[in-house]
């Protein structure tokens, strides 16, 4: 959960903001520290280009260090973060003209391989799976499973219905398992 | 094995590439400079009213006087090779005279009869 990944001493964190607002540059480093992991990975994996995620996550950064002033918490800057790394990416794969193609070949029989390699094996299959799905869709999984973030938290930093989270939910995990191998669709 | 599990492991963060932070610091730094290219406060400015730190306004201004000096180091290079290159030009212009002079006066002597020739000519 969230909760878990939340940092023990948050007076520290608050000094740490409360610093960088007024132009610590180490201070605000320590912030991008904090926070490059979520906002990298959210990025890389909205768009599977590593460059692509790079800009975003510097992009929202920057962002971020012009609006420090504004914002109350460090959980207000994670938070905020998320937010603008998610629309981020939504725009920019908005913004491409060329849409990637279907890159699952149903006919391909599984090949027999050792437990490790299957499971990278499938798991670079989901985060292609996760990648087709249409950009709402996929930002909410994201933020769902790399975040684990509940249903109610990803609505309100997408600034989404909650009932249209829950549905982009169902039916995305719908469409995966469809997709998948039938081990994975139903439980080895 | 759980779909949701496997998502949470095919999704778990990963680490952005070595030297991210600095180059966050450094558009950091050149947005600084940027903006400090611009009034404070002015429309479009990202943040009317925000102060900037010291260290940011020193390096925009060190970054400015960098860029000048360099351009203007450019610049008298420039003249100086132009210069340079009139110079050689009129020199190759004076030689080619000279040069020009001294075949004239070689195909003149080359021209006029010789002494014996005048001579046979008279006879």
């Amino acid at each position: 959960m969230l909760k878990l990944a939340q940092p023990i001493d948050e007076s520290e964190d608050e000094r740490t903001l409360a610093r960088a607002a007024t132009g610590d540059a180490a201070a605000f480093g320590s912030l991008v520290r904090q926070h490059q992991s979520m906002v990298y990975s959210l990025a890389l994996r909205f768009l599977r280009e590593p460059a692509s995620a790079e800009d975003v996550a510097q992009d929202a950064f920057l962002e971020l260090y012009r609006n420090l002033d504004r914002l109350q918490s460090a959980s207000h800057v994670r938070f905020w973060l998320r937010r603008v790394t998610a629309n981020r990416c939504i725009d920019r794969i908005r913004q491409r003209t060329a849409h990637a193609e279907d890159a699952f070949d149903e006919d391909v029989p599984e090949p027999e391989a050792p437990a490790i390699e299957r499971d990278t094996l499938l798991e670079s299959r989901l985060r292609d799976l996760v990648a087709e799905l249409t950009p709402n869709a996929r930002v909410v999984v994201i933020l769902r499973y790399q975040e684990d973030l509940e249903p109610v938290e990803i609505a309100e930093t997408l600034g989404m219905p909650l009932n249209t989270v829950k549905s982009h939910l169902r039916r995305s995990l719908a469409a995966l398992r469809a997709k998948l191998p039938s081990e994975v669709r139903h439980g080895a | 094995m759980e779909l949701e599990d496997e998502l949470r492991r095919a999704l778990r963060p990963v680490d952005p590439p070595r030297g991210f932070e600095q180059r966050v610091l450094q558009r950091t730094v050149m947005d600084a400079a940027e903006t400090g290219a611009t009034q404070d406060g002015a429309a479009g400015s990202p943040e009317p009213g925000r102060q900037r730190p010291w260290w940011m306004s020193a390096m925009a201004a060190a970054a400015a006087m960098l860029v000048m000096a360099t351009a203007g180091g450019l610049y008298y290079e420039h003249r100086l090779e132009r210069a340079e290159a009139v110079r050689a030009t009129n020199e190759l212009r004076e030689a080619l005279s000279i040069a020009n002079q001294k075949l004239a006066i070689v195909q003149e002597r080359v021209n006029r009869p010789t002494a014996r020739e005048s001579r046979e000519s008279r006879e």
